[in-house]
């Protein structure tokens, strides 16, 4: 094994990361060597060279600048579900006025259904002549000649069985 | 358990409101973290610019990862193995190029010898000789040398055996010695 070979171990045992047995094998050889002495005591300043070199750390503002930029990411991800929350609560408050407009008649106390009292006449034996068969088509004739033609009704069935929407269409569309 | 000396009971309990949504202990907990994790991707980006993303990122993580970093344990170690992995994605996103001009950069400003230089100027020279190490080098010695946790502790952070983080960390004081010697010897 040439000092080439021993280099590794030298970079390892220079900062104490060899096991035990690597260790002595190591410290044998430096005894013997001392270009490999030479190279490990290079090694020891370069590695605090490079600590010292690091050991500057980034400023106040730097350290702020991060944390400010997270919780403004927070913040941010955030902001989405209040105005989701908001909207929600719009949307409610709508669908409540909207069932407040339209339960409101119903709602509103029901008149007492007349009492309708059917007076049977009493039964007449008078002999009447051969009633003439019921002429439709002149009957409904007579309804619309007579009567402005019934608007189109659509009725819309929503999932609340409360709420049904009706759409009146009269003839001229509108 | 009483309280201890160590803060350790003010972690846990800043660690427990954070999980619970309050912001400003969120803000309480990165402080006491920061210097690592921003110090780390500083020494793995050798830019502080890129540096700042990357802690963002790695805090956001931990944001969102509040309820697992307790199970897992160690908070320490979990920073920085978000933190080096989302440096490496960083790199990846964005590689470097190296070229001789910045070394003949720090040059130009004229600087004395090794032991002369500046700390800004010390730094800079160690920055680029960090980027031509390979990521698992360069990963291996700023935890180690750097950083100064121990052999096992750099196993555990970057899932690899401890014999191959010491083969990591020996091949990367040799090249660092190298590069830095090189450009020493270049300048003179």
């Amino acid at each position: 094994m040439n000092c080439r070979d021993w280099e590794e171990r030298i970079a390892l045992y220079a900062e104490g990361d060899l096991r035990p047995n690597e260790a002595a094998e190591t410290q044998g050889h430096l005894q013997d060597c001392a270009g490999c002495r030479e190279f490990a005591a290079e090694l020891r300043e370069h590695v605090a060279w490079m600590r010292e070199a690091q050991q500057e750390l980034p400023a106040a503002a730097d350290f702020a600048a991060v944390r400010a930029g997270v919780l403004a990411r927070l913040e941010q991800k955030r902001r989405p579900v209040a105005r989701g929350l908001v909207w929600a609560g719009g949307l409610a408050a709508m669908a409540a006025l909207i069932l407040v407009l339209m339960k409101g008649p119903r709602s509103a106390p029901a008149k007492p259904t007349p009492q309708v009292a059917v007076a049977r006449p009493p039964v007449q034996t008078v002999e009447t002549p051969p009633s003439r068969p019921v002429r439709r088509r002149h009957t409904a004739h007579t309804f619309r000649s007579k009567n402005t033609p019934e608007p189109l009704m659509v009725k819309l069935i929503t999932d609340d069985p409360d709420v049904v929407i009706y759409l009146v269409v009269d003839s001229k569309g509108d | 358990m009483a309280g201890t000396d160590d803060g350790s009971d003010d972690r846990a309990r800043t660690l427990e409101a954070a999980k619970a949504g309050d912001l400003a202990a969120f803000e309480r907990l990165m402080r006491q973290h920061e210097r690592l994790v921003l110090a780390t991707a500083w020494r793995l980006l050798g830019n502080l610019e890129d540096a700042q993303d990357a802690a963002q990122e790695v805090f956001l993580k931990l944001y969102r990862n509040l309820a697992k970093v307790e199970a897992s344990g160690s908070l320490t170690s979990w920073l920085y193995r978000v933190t080096v992995n989302l440096c490496h994605d960083h790199r990846r996103r964005r590689p470097v190029t190296e070229s001789l001009d910045q070394w003949e950069g720090i040059a130009a400003t004229g600087a004395g010898p090794q032991e002369e230089m500046t700390g800004a100027e010390r730094r800079r020279v160690l920055d680029l000789s960090l980027r031509r190490l390979s990521k698992k080098e360069r990963a291996a010695l700023v935890l180690r040398d750097l950083e100064g946790l121990s052999t096992s502790e750099v196993a555990r952070i970057l899932g690899s055996s401890e014999a191959t983080v010491r083969s990591q960390i020996s091949k990367a004081r040799l090249k660092m010695k190298g590069f830095v010697e090189n450009y020493f010897r270049r300048r003179s």
